[in-house]
């Protein structure tokens, strides 16, 4: 059985639509991913014109520039032309601050009970909802504060910040865990399914049964072939995030490996299964796609699950990959414990048991 | 079925006293199977392949001595890819011996061959025979059997029709060879069926005779004794003796069947 082992990891190797798929293609991933700057993809930028230039109007302008996500657009003078930008999206946001701003509380108006400023425009895109709820906050608190100072109300309730310097995950330490699990479930599926009904078409298994070597070895020596070649995939996608990418990892390396392991036995059964209930390697190439593609989309590779609809969202818990990439991604990101992450594992325990026996009911070593 | 690979459904099958379904273990170290149209690893080199097929078994043959048998030594870091459909065949051979069987079972081993890499191949089993293991070929070919085999079963829907040495199985045959020769307009066809030893007489294009007779050495004399009195010349005169492919003929008959 050893021997069929090791010569498995050699045709592993000299496989080379087996490495592409099981060692290049997720470190690709990691490269795309951490290749783009996503943090880029946020901002807003935004055209200020400050027809006031008062010492109130100059401080909005200088808040604004204090948030991180806003960026000043200098390149249009008028109004007119900064319209023109919104419009073809250049621009988000534009901020106006008339002539009299500031000045009115100086003046009151005798015919109403408080003075009354004169208004900041704010023309937006109605696309960029969530950027402009930021710039209409920051408006909206210099209007307060100025509206207290002009009706000399003092201040009643007040607060304090206090920052707390946390972990600093960028979306590649978010996408790492997750492309772990894609490449040990993609791998382990696609690879066991192809792998056995190629064996069975060549006639293989047939072969092999004339042979006294006992199903249970052969299988034995597949499995565990199959986790050898995987522990070198979390090694290089790890290496590749860390070096290349700085990808930090918070969490035990230990744990990271045997959750991974954990979860590809799962995958493993789940390739036994669709080779057992596939005719040929076609059929189990594209029963293995349906397999692993929804769960490449929603199991959380690329994105929270929370992002998705309630009733998929609840679904998409159950399935094996998402508790997977959660533990994972507890480990990874907030180097969490065993004690933190234990009900993950013994969904995948379940799943263990359940796609052992989906696979005992459709896998036979004959044809 | 006598390989363990598919279950009878009824009735036991035996290797060396060995039940194949009830010591189905013992059985396989006790046989070398070579199966028509199968395939080895595809990523492994053929001294890898003997190798770990060896690994299964009690006992192994060393992978060199293996591809010396079908001379092979020089493709031993080859992958099977590489090899011709005949060095494929050849290897197939040997990947059954890696055991060291006392039976081999050969599953049309020359296929799908060219002449000279058939007649490479009757070597190697020849040579297998000699070292004392036994050889059970499947074969289309008459001659092939007819050649390298003790003993000949013909099989017909699924039972043995006919189970003796070539020779023997001839000999059956109501008419063991055939005669043929040229004679011309005045040779008369009705007395010649009338020789002794003569079953059946046929003609075919430029007066040339066929007959079918019992035993040929006999016969011969009574058809000289029959051309002397009718001064008929034997133009061409021609024994065959009967081979296997009359034999199969004869028992599993001639209709084309599906």
């Amino acid at each position: 059985m050893w021997k069929l082992f090791l010569a498995n990891i050699k045709m592993t190797f000299r496989d080379k639509q087996a490495i592409f798929w099981s060692l290049v293609f997720p470190l690709m991933f990691i490269v795309i991913f951490g290749l783009f700057d996503f943090s880029k993809m946020g901002n807003a930028k935004y055209a200020i014109f400050d027809e006031a230039q008062t010492e109130v109007s100059r401080q909005v302008d200088e808040e604004l520039q204090n948030i991180e996500i806003f960026k000043r657009q200098d390149t249009s003078t008028s109004i007119d032309e900064a319209k023109g930008q919104l419009r073809n999206g250049r621009i988000d946001i534009i901020i106006v601050i008339p002539k009299d701003f500031g000045q009115t509380d100086l003046v009151p108006n005798p015919d109403a009970t408080a003075p009354t400023l004169n208004q900041i425009d704010i023309i937006y895109n109605a696309n960029g909802s969530t950027i402009n709820q930021i710039a209409l906050s920051v408006v909206d608190k210099f209007i307060d504060q100025m509206n207290i100072q002009a009706a000399h109300t003092p201040m009643l309730f007040s607060y304090t910040t206090e920052s707390i310097q946390t972990k600093d995950i960028k979306y590649i330490d978010m996408i790492m865990p997750g492309i772990l699990g894609m490449a040990i479930m993609t791998s382990a599926v696609i690879g066991i399914s192809t792998g056995i009904s190629r064996y069975r078409e060549q006639k293989l298994l047939k072969r092999l049964a004339a042979t006294p070597i006992k199903v249970r070895n052969f299988l034995m020596a597949e499995v565990l072939s199959y986790l050898v070649v995987n522990v070198i995939q979390i090694s290089l996608i790890i290496a590749l995030a860390r070096i290349a990418f700085h990808v930090q990892v918070y969490g035990n390396y230990f744990l990271i490996y045997a959750i991974s392991i954990f979860g590809s036995i799962i995958f493993l059964n789940l390739g036994f299964a669709v080779a057992g209930y596939s005719k040929n390697t076609k059929t189990a190439e594209a029963l293995s796609q349906v397999v692993t593609m929804p769960m490449m989309f929603f199991s959380g590779v690329f994105f929270s699950t929370e992002a998705l609809p309630k009733i998929i969202g609840t679904v998409v818990e159950y399935l094996p990959l998402t508790p997977m990439i959660e533990a994972l991604r507890s480990i990874s990101n907030n180097g969490e414990g065993i004690t933190a992450i234990w009900t993950q594992p013994i969904y995948m325990a379940g799943w263990i048991i359940l796609s052992f026996l989906i696979a005992w009911k459709l896998f036979k070593f004959k044809d | 079925m006598i390989e363990g690979l598919q279950e009878p459904t009824s009735g036991t099958t035996h290797i060396n006293g060995l039940d194949t379904h009830r010591e189905l273990e013992k059985v396989k170290n006790l046989i070398g199977i070579q199966l028509q149209s199968s395939a080895y690893y595809e990523y492994l080199r053929l001294g890898e392949i003997l190798d770990l097929f060896g690994s299964f078994y009690a006992k192994a043959v060393d992978p060199d001595k293996l591809l010396d048998i079908v001379k092979l030594r020089d493709k031993k870091k080859s992958l099977i890819k590489e090899l011709s459909g005949g060095q494929q065949q050849r290897f197939s051979i040997c990947a059954a011996l890696v055991n060291d069987p006392e039976v081999v079972f050969l599953d049309e081993p020359t296929t799908g061959l060219d002449p000279q890499a058939r007649h490479a191949m009757w070597e190697f089993i020849e040579k297998i025979n000699e070292e004392g293991k036994t050889v059970i070929l499947t074969t289309h070919y008459m001659e092939e059997a007819e050649y390298l085999c003790s003993r000949v079963g013909i099989m017909d829907q699924g039972k043995i029709i006919a189970l003796d040495t070539p020779k023997n199985l001839i000999r059956k045959l109501q008419s063991s060879s055939r005669i043929t020769f040229q004679g011309d307009k005045q040779t008369d066809r009705n007395s010649l069926a009338k020789v002794d030893g003569v079953l059946e007489v046929g003609v075919t294009g430029d007066y040339i005779f066929h007959l079918k007779v019992t035993k040929s050495h006999e016969t011969i004399s009574h058809l000289h004794a029959w051309a002397n009195a009718r001064h008929v010349t034997l133009y061409d005169l021609e024994i065959i003796s009967a081979n296997l492919e009359d034999v199969f003929l004869e028992f599993t008959g001639k209709k084309l069947r599906d």
